[in-house]
């Protein structure tokens, strides 16, 4: 159980404003508040679908419920887990149990009578647990952060990167930090600005915890939908080129599209058997590219559906980037066995091997000036547009384990953010580097 | 001011080292660097014979307690730079603290992985098995520091780690299940261990500098072998780690300890074994890739036992007698005659006594008559076949290994090493660097059955050195010192190996090529040939690397060589080895008795490795002669001789004694019909034939290793319900009793009488008459019987299931 940092964050103090009027009954245990938080960070780890310890789910309202009796503790098998001496009986298994507080809230929401107050009790609880106050990002920051998420502002003039529970906007010419967007996960892993710079998405989480995707309004910075909350991190996100879609994939395997009038959700695919690492759309916006660490790349179609139309499984190690060729007919990708392969979406099979950077090709960007993959060892190489020959390597000099989290493009200027935290800009013309700074402030 | 402080703790000093008695502290001195630099101290107080841990319970007097503390385990925390001394007693410890006033960052090689190691995570069970668990994979126990720190600080960008809030990185919040953590909880918040993961990580989880001092290798303290007796059952133990820079470390905090027998003594993370039970154990300690180990006796006053004294029968018996005097095991005295004949004819011959040769030894009064009976059955043919066929079960000797024309030849070469008496050096050097047609040079085909580089390296560490390196070959051995480089370089001997077909059936031309090299799979790096405490060999262009192995090998203080044969000689009249099971020898894994091993080895290489020389000293000791009648003083010794311990007649003992006893002796294809149970050259003479599955075969139901793997264990030893069937109604048993030209309707038909039947019966099977009350109850069971001819058969069936026959005792 986290004590410190929970009582630090703004989440707990819903819970305890809760708390502190609960003892007088007055007003009845919210499952969806209350209960819902409990249940996804204690027990849903072993609990859900796929993995469901003794067979018990409690991943939804209606599965937790087989354990549970309304209005009757004694009747009730989770009450009694959770709340017994013995040993080899007891709920979390292995671990502390849960704390006073939060067992004298079941206890109290069972005798009420189990009530579920959100709308479809098979809905996923990460789904209806209420939307993360995030903590506030450290004023300066102690250490440098990797730098995994970037996005040039439409008119190229600023860089948006991933903080610390923030999005920090920088001058893209002279590095200056201009603006910090507050309120986010803990860890920023994509970012996408809409064709018409009104809204930037963002797929963060919280490694082992938590997973989002929140699309935030550009120039204010204020939240304007979350439409996805999951138990571990969200990777990527990616508009289609028309900004009329979104979609997004994680740590769960699943690709999903919501429409970006509302930012319901209109498709769900259970698209790979592990994490989905990376999402391209096709220049029509109606396919979807996708790269996993089940070793696979597969192309969806939108339009029909969520059909899978082919799956490639030449990588023989996690997938990390992919991107569609220009004709439409074949995808490119690249990943830990550092190879970059070209194959046809008609067969899903090889066409061509683009390039070996030897060792994890960890991000791959499809640009107009060409395609960028990044290498191990701080080297960024890039292939023709057309023919995808390698045309140049630009390197990142520095640190003992030069390794690069990300890459984008804008115009003439390629950024490369590194794990030791900084932005690099090169110059496309010249492939000299031209400034880099260090994205964290007070750093 | 100091003299004060120093005459005031003095003056403080209660319970402790008891006055004059003299005690020892350990170490002498001292370097402490930085807060984390803890280390534990051990004194010990001389007890004679055995020697008393008082680490806790001694006095720490500390002269500048501004410099440092002691806690009560006897453990120095430092706290401010300078000198000082730490007194115990009237012995000093000088203890220097220095770099306190800056934190020293984490080192992640040397502190980091350890505590990795130390809490479990990187075990083959856990995350440093080969897929790792749940997506997060470490090397074992560390072997692989660059792989780990990738791992850890790189992979998933940057999950495991929080640079910002160290607390939140998911490698402490998963431990301390405040994430729900399959692998449970292995650490504690606010724990040493977690104060320095969240350093490490909060210090920026740096990987060191290239110029960082390694290190080079590790001490336990107390490291020579101390005797504990109970209550003063515990001994505190302490690791000190050496690095290149000259400097030492105590590691005793950051180091792993095992106990290699947790019913003799447990020990703890904080390195404090505490004793359970009496007997032998080892304390194995890690850290790092470095393992030691320490060896303590436990021993215990028993009620009522008083040394008895025995006679020794020779060098053996005073050794054996030596260790149980210590641990107060009773001696178990000299087994009757009948006992003895029995068990010496299956142990040599596998093979029952018959009834005459019993009568004759029972009547002859020559006071060295069991001594002349070893000799005569050392010298007979079935000694030779049985004793052959073991070699055959560790040789591999089948038809699906070498093929049905060697199985003959290479059995015949065996049966002769044996009845020639081969010396073990001739032999081993005989297998080791055969060559030529493996039709015409039998031992050729050691190289067919260990058909690669590999295999025949690793055959030969565990036949000849006892040694099962296999799992060096992708990783540093787990329980032993053996180092992935190690294999490697121990495989450069038998690289060079060729091996030719021809045109002929079951032919292999084997022969040493003059080039050829062995390369390590991650360095890539050209293997020179390396064998332990050798190191690397230079061996001469075009020469046979096997030979300057087994010269090597069979050097006379060559300490793995004559250990290992002399061990499973052992074994295989005992029914346990000294070093158990007989190709297991490592550290962590003791001889029960090192001083009898050594002697024996010693013995062994002293007769020019006269295998029959051993086995006739082993089998005229008390000892071996000892009977497997317990009394409460010694019924619960497992492991030190104390007595003899029964076990069940192996697969091809129990088939010959069925036959010889019912005169239905069972055959077997592609042999002539004489050949025994006990003879055989290999168990797959006749092809596996398909259409016969379902009938179950008899020898291989009690145990009959199939010879295809060179592991002592490939020898079942379990008792089985399929054996029980087997003997109660199988197919077998039932056409060997009942059979009309068995012995048993022989006698019937030739009139011999109830009495006399039932006396043949106990004579054949068990070597002795039936007692008055055993003859009384068959007489019952006959009279009672309504046809004579099925209870007859039935008063055979209960002989040959009573334990009694199916034990060797």
């Amino acid at each position: 159980m986290r004590r410190g940092g929970f009582l630090k964050s703004g989440r707990w103090l819903a819970g305890a404003l809760m708390l502190s009027t609960g003892s007088a009954a007055a007003e009845p245990v919210s499952f969806a508040r209350g209960i819902a938080p409990i249940f996804q960070r204690q027990c849903v780890g072993c609990h859900k679908a796929g993995k469901a310890k003794g067979k018990y789910r409690l991943d939804t309202y209606s599965h937790a419920m087989k354990e549970l009796v309304a209005g009757n503790l004694e009747e009730s098998e989770l009450y009694y887990r959770i709340t017994t001496d013995d040993e080899d009986d007891r709920m979390p298994v292995d671990a502390n149990p849960l704390s006073k507080q939060e067992i004298e809230l079941i206890r109290k929401w069972i005798e009420e009578g189990a009530k579920y107050d959100a709308e479809d009790p098979e809905t996923l609880l990460s789904s209806i647990v209420p939307m993360e106050e995030h903590p506030a990002a450290p004023e300066s920051y102690p250490r440098s952060l990797p730098v995994t998420a970037m996005v040039f502002s439409n008119d190229g003039q600023k860089l948006f990167t991933g903080g610390y529970h923030e999005i920090l906007v920088w001058n893209s010419a002279d590095g200056t930090l201009l603006r910090r967007i507050a309120n986010n996960g803990q860890r920023t892993y994509d970012l996408a600005l809409s064709p018409d710079g009104r809204f930037l998405a963002v797929a963060s989480g919280a490694p082992g915890q938590l997973g989002e995707i929140r699309i935030f309004e550009t120039s204010g910075g204020s939240v304007v939908a979350a439409p996805f909350r999951g138990d571990d991190v969200a990777l990527a996100v990616a508009f289609d080129p028309k900004g009329e879609r979104l979609a997004f994939g994680g740590a769960d395997g699943m690709l999903r599209v919501v429409n970006t009038k509302e930012w319901k959700e209109e498709l769900v695919v259970r698209a790979h058997s592990d994490w989905v690492n990376a999402i391209a759309w096709d220049s029509a916006g109606h396919r979807i590219a996708t790269a996993s660490r089940d070793k696979s790349a597969k192309v969806f179609d939108v339009a029909a559906g969520g059909k899978r139309l082919t799956t490639f499984s030449g990588h023989s190690e996690t997938v990390r980037g992919v991107g569609f060729h220009r004709n439409g007919n074949e995808v490119i990708s690249c990943g830990d066995h550092g190879l970059v392969l070209r194959w046809k979406i008609s067969n899903g099979k090889k066409s061509g091997d683009l390039a070996k950077v030897g060792g994890p090709a960890l991000r791959m960007l499809c640009s107009e000036s060409g395609y960028f993959v990044a290498g191990p060892k701080g080297q960024t190489v890039q292939l023709n547009l057309d023919d995808q020959k390698r045309e140049r390597e630009l390197v990142v000099a520095g640190e003992r384990l030069p390794a690069i989290g990300e890459v984008v493009e804008h115009g003439s200027r390629l950024a490369v953010g590194t794990f030791d935290g900084r932005v690099v800009f090169f110059d496309l013309e010249t492939g000299r580097r031209v400034r880099e700074f260090v994205a964290a402030p007070g750093l | 001011m100091r003299r004060r402080i120093r005459a005031a703790l003095l003056i403080l000093c209660g319970s402790g080292a008891g006055l004059g008695a003299e005690i020892e502290v350990f170490p002498s001195e001292l370097n402490l660097s930085g807060a984390r630099g803890r280390a534990q101290i051990v004194v010990t107080e001389d007890g004679g014979n055995q020697s008393v841990d008082v680490t806790r319970s001694a006095s720490y007097g500390v002269e500048d307690p501004e410099v440092l503390s002691v806690t009560p385990e006897g453990i120095i925390q430092p706290k401010a730079n300078g000198e000082t001394q730490i007194l115990i007693g009237d012995k000093v410890v000088k203890v220097k603290v220095s770099a306190m006033d800056v934190p020293l960052p984490v080192s992640f090689r040397h502190e980091t992985l350890p505590v990795l190691s130390r809490m479990g995570c990187s075990s083959g069970s856990c995350h440093g098995s080969p897929h790792g668990k749940g997506g997060f994979r470490l090397s074992l126990r560390a072997f692989d520091p660059v792989l780990d720190a990738l791992t850890l600080v790189r992979e998933e960008f940057g999950r495991r780690t929080n640079p910002i809030e160290p607390d939140k990185s998911l490698i402490l919040l998963k431990p301390t299940t405040q994430l729900s953590h399959e692998g449970g909880k292995q650490l504690e918040k606010g724990s040493p261990e977690y104060d320095l993961l969240r350093a490490w990580i909060a210090g920026g989880a740096a990987l060191g500098e290239e110029s960082e001092a390694l290190c080079t290798g590790i001490e336990i303290y107390p490291s020579s072998a101390r005797v504990l007796k109970f209550p003063a059952s515990d001994q505190q133990f302490a690791v000190h780690a050496k690095f290149s820079d000259g400097t030492t470390r105590d590691v005793t905090e950051l180091a792993v300890f095992e106990s290699s027998s947790e019913n003799v003594a447990t020990v703890s993370r904080t390195g404090l074994a505490r004793g359970v039970g009496r007997g032998d154990v080892v304390i194995i300690v890690r850290y790092l890739a470095f393992i030691e180990s320490a060896n303590l006796t436990l021993v215990r006053d028993i009620d009522g036992f008083a040394w008895s004294n025995p006679p020794a029968a020779n060098y053996l018996d005073e050794l054996v007698y030596a260790k149980l005097r210590q641990l107060q095991y009773e001696a178990a005295p000299r087994s009757s005659d009948r006992t003895f004949i029995r068990r010496l004819y299956l142990d040599l011959t596998g093979l029952l006594p018959d009834a005459e040769a019993v009568q004759q030894f029972l009547a002859d009064g020559d006071p060295h008559k069991r001594a002349k009976l070893i000799d005569v059955l050392l010298e007979s043919e079935s000694h030779a076949a049985f004793w052959a066929q073991k070699w055959g079960d560790l040789l591999r000797v089948s038809r699906k290994q070498i093929g049905l024309g060697p199985v003959f030849k290479l059995s015949r070469w065996l049966v002769n090493a044996v009845a020639t008496n081969q010396s073990y050096d001739d032999f081993a050097r005989d297998i080791l660097t055969a060559r030529g047609s493996s039709l015409v040079h039998p031992a050729a085909n050691y190289y067919r059955a260990a058909g690669d580089t590999f295999d025949a390296m690793e055959t030969s560490a565990q036949l000849f050195l006892g040694s099962r390196i296999q799992c060096a070959k992708c990783h540093n051995h787990p329980f032993e010192r053996w180092t992935q480089n190690n294999y490697y370089g121990l495989a450069a001997f038998f690289n060079r190996v060729e091996r030719k077909k021809t045109g002929r059936a079951d032919e292999l031309i084997v022969f040493a090529s003059k080039s050829g090299e062995v390369t390590h799979p991650a360095t890539h790096k050209t293997m020179k040939p390396w064998a332990p405490k050798a190191g690397t060999m230079n061996v001469a262009e075009g020469k046979d690397r096997r030979e300057v192995f087994a010269k090597w090998l069979t050097k006379d203080d060559n300490p793995f060589f004559a250990q290992v044969e002399a061990n499973r000689i052992w074994a295989h009249v005992m029914g346990r080895g000294i070093v158990e099971p007989f190709d297991d020898f490592r550290d962590t894994n003791p001889p029960t008795n090192a001083p009898l091993l050594a002697a024996l080895a010693k013995d062994f290489v002293t007769s020019g490795y006269d295998r029959r020389h051993l086995l006739r000293t082993i089998l005229n000791s008390n000892t071996y002669q000892a009977t497997s009648k317990t009394t409460p003083l010694n019924k619960d010794d497992q492991r030190y001789f104390s007595h003899y311990q029964p076990r069940m007649l192996s697969a091809e003992q129990l088939v010959d004694a069925l036959g010889s006893i019912t005169g239905r002796p069972m055959q077997f294809a592609g042999v002539p019909a004489s050949m025994k149970a006990t003879e055989l050259p290999a168990p797959d003479l006749k092809p596996h034939d398909r259409g016969k599955i379902g009938e179950i075969e008899f020898m291989k139901v009690f145990g009959q290793p199939e010879r295809q793997t060179i592991c002592e264990c490939e020898r079942g030893d379990d008792s089985s319900l399929g054996q029980a069937l087997e003997l109660f109604n199988g197919k077998l048993m039932h056409g060997m009793i009942t059979h009309k030209e068995g012995r048993l309707h022989k006698w019937i038909k030739d009139g011999v009488g109830d009495d006399e039947i039932v006396k043949r019966l106990y004579e054949a099977a068990l070597s002795r008459p039936p007692i008055e009350r055993e003859l009384t109850l068959h007489r019952e069971y006959l009279a009672d019987a309504e046809s004579r001819n099925q209870a007859l058969e039935d008063t055979l069936w209960m002989v040959l299931n009573k334990s009694e026959f199916l034990f060797q005792h």
